[in-house]
């Protein structure tokens, strides 16, 4: 309780333009492999349902390239959502939080203060591996959804990002 | 002196105690023995033969479970281990200890005992109780307990602690609120008797349901009988089904709340807030004041023209059923609200708050979503069936002016330490926290909300989330900063 007044001398009015700002521009980008890691991915995926549209068309009354143009169309949009929604996607490390930004239809912005970190973790996925790419989990005491994943970097990127978090959140504990 | 290192045993009564508990269980099976004596013709005698052995059945496994329950200190954990036919073996190391409870209900209190449940930290927990010991015991378990959790988190955190556990001075045992019997009546009369009924429909329905050879059978007669009656008078019949439906959810509720509120005590001690109530069962509740995460109060129409408010208290929980960790008093005064309010947010002053409301878009949105939509679809069914029509533009009557009030009611208020979510109308749900008690914060914006230039800010506590939806955008950005920086800024311990 003591402490909490001491802020309040420290901090008289805080004029709000003169708070740290997190801008577009903070933001990184990740990594183009990803992209395609997301595109291959999607393919295979595409791939099965083509499959199994294609003997649906052939076995029922239909023509045989109907239900195979729905799901073309379908996935075409998924293809063109990837494309741009990569653009959106980005990550931001300042001095005191971590943020990572995604969504083109459904834009979503998450930060997570250095002193709220419970525990971070490096994971990645055969097809990942590929690619030599890995994610970086952020996890709070908040739940799920309050946790960040910071997905499409390089694997050494993703270890050093993890130390990093983990040594500045570290501070705290 | 208290001597845990050896297995020990609860009170022989405790055989009592779980033969009530386990007998209760055990009353399932009655109901089917009722049913195969009045669905066939067996005699008086098979009834009550099948009962006594049930009753017998149940103390026997009453005898051999009490036998296999023990617990004990083994290194730094509590253990219990328990079981008949699945041996368990839950073990809590001190230091995972949330709290220990103590609570008594009738059968307990006939036997002068008690029974001591342990709160774990985390996630997939085990039900660790123990059903009967003398009081005096139980409290030097509890006491033990804390004390060792207490050193152990001393030892890992080393001076964090302090700060936290030292607080304000303040007598404790002097209940911040205190709850007469006229005001647990009050509070049972005020429920939203619309939700219960429902309930309780549903309660019955799916009783009715699951045993319908047997009901059918039983009152084929009078359903037959009945039917004619029905298809003459249904006018005057129905409404007073719905009457009667009301009074038994209002005289429910009035028992209900004065078996779990009688004689509610919520007391405010420097380490933790503790609530004791119940009739029969007096039930005691703790929570450490550094696991407070926010405050919630919330009313209804009924309690609003009493002047009455349900406050719950929101306890750090790392799983998702955040409803049974926290602490809930209803018919809180608006005066004894303040109080509540005032002790744990000092710093809440009502001259400094900024209030941001929603961009004007969240009652086209509301109106939309909850009465144009709903009232199209309703129309469109009067094609079929012309009664729609009217329920169509009564439902749009209604729902129109409901959202857009909804809608105008929403707000949040900010101050230099705390901030304060208000939502609803004739439900208003008010909520109070701190933001180093904040672990992230989420902005959202869809491709809509983006021509309108509005988003929703998500506010995550280690109890729950926060949403204060449709501000403009620039707004949510000034607040999305500034609240990052509250939270960085502070070297609180949000637990």
């Amino acid at each position: 309780m003591q402490s909490d007044l001491k802020i309040k001398f420290d901090n008289p009015t805080i004029e709000m333009s003169s708070l740290p700002q997190l801008e577009v521009a903070n933001f990184q980008k990740l990594e183009k492999d990803y992209l395609w890691l997301r595109i291959l991915f999607t393919s295979i995926i595409f791939l099965i349902v083509a499959c199994v549209s294609l003997i649906s068309g052939i076995t029922s009354d239909l023509e045989w390239w109907q239900p195979l143009v729905v799901v073309s169309t379908i996935f075409s949009l998924i293809y063109l959502l990837e494309w741009k929604g990569f653009e959106k996607k980005g990550y931001a490390i300042r001095q005191n939080d971590v943020s990572f930004k995604s969504g083109l239809l459904f834009f979503s912005m998450t930060s997570v203060p250095f002193n709220r970190v419970q525990h971070t973790e490096v994971s990645q996925n055969p097809l990942a591996r590929l690619f030599d790419l890995g994610e970086v989990k952020v996890f709070t005491a908040g739940g799920a959804s309050s946790d960040i994943t910071i997905s499409g970097l390089k694997i050494d990127e993703a270890h050093r990002l993890k130390d990093h978090i983990t040594k500045l959140s570290s501070k705290y504990a | 002196m208290l001597d845990l290192s050896k297995p020990q045993r609860q009170s022989t009564v405790g055989i009592v105690v779980l033969f009530f508990k386990h007998l209760r269980k055990a009353g399932n099976f009655v109901f089917y023995f009722f049913i195969l004596k009045y669905s066939t013709n067996t005699s008086m005698a098979f009834l009550w033969t099948g009962i006594a052995a049930i009753a017998i059945l149940t103390l026997v496994y009453s005898i051999l479970i009490h036998r296999k329950f023990l617990f004990y200190v083994e290194e730094d954990q509590f253990v219990i281990d328990k079981g008949l036919f699945n041996r368990e073996k839950i073990s809590v190391p001190f230091e995972r200890i949330q709290s220990v409870h103590i609570d008594q209900n009738i059968i307990q209190r006939a036997l002068k005992v008690v029974g001591l449940k342990v709160d774990t930290a985390g996630s997939g927990t085990k039900e660790m109780e123990i059903a009967a010991l003398p009081d005096e015991y139980a409290r030097s378990i509890q006491a033990f307990l804390i004390e060792k959790k207490n050193l152990e988190v001393l030892e890992t955190e080393g001076n964090t602690v302090e700060s936290g556990s030292e607080g304000k001075p303040k007598s404790s045992g002097e209940p911040l609120i205190e709850l007469s019997l006229a005001e647990v009546l009050t509070v049972g009369v005020t429920e939203n008797h619309l939700k219960t009924s429902f309930a309780l429909f549903a309660l019955v329905n799916g009783y009715f349901w699951q045993n319908q050879d047997f009901f059918s059978n039983f009152f084929l007669d009078y359903i037959q009988e009945g039917q004619e009656i029905w298809v003459s008078k249904w006018l005057l019949i129905l409404p007073l089904l719905l009457v009667a439906l009301l009074l038994i959810s209002i005289i429910s509720s009035v028992v209900l709340s004065v078996l779990k509120y009688y004689g509610l005590q919520f007391i405010v001690s420097s380490k933790e807030v503790q609530k004791i109530s119940g009739l029969l069962k007096r039930t005691e509740y703790q929570i450490p004041i550094t696991k407070i995460q926010s405050i919630k109060y919330s009313s209804n129409p009924l309690r609003k023209l009493f002047g009455i408010n349900t406050v719950v208290i929101k306890q750090a929980s790392s799983a998702a059923s955040s409803d049974k960790q926290s602490l809930m008093i209803p018919g809180c005064k608006e005066e004894q609200l303040e109080a509540i309010v005032k002790e744990f947010f000092p710093e809440l002053t009502l001259s400094s708050l900024i209030t941001f409301t929603a961009n004007p878009y969240l009652k086209i949105q509301m109106a939309l979503v909850f009465a144009v939509l709903p009232s199209i679809f309703i129309g469109l069914l009067g094609f079929f069936e012309p009664d729609f029509f009217a329920l169509s533009i009564g439902w749009l009557l209604i729902g129109l002016p409901f959202s857009i009030k909804y809608a105008s009611k929403l707000h949040l208020d900010v101050d230099l330490e705390v901030m304060r979510l208000h939502k609803g109308w004739l439900f208003p749900k008010t909520e109070v926290v701190k933001y180093y008690k904040l672990q992230s914060v989420t902005m959202r914006q869809n491709v809509f909300q983006k021509r309108r230039n509005v988003a929703h800010l998500d506010f995550y506590t280690a109890s729950g989330s926060m949403r204060m939806s449709q501000l403009d955008a620039a707004v949510a950005v000034e607040l999305y900063n500034y609240i990052l920086y509250k939270i960085e800024d502070s070297d609180e311990s949000w637990m």
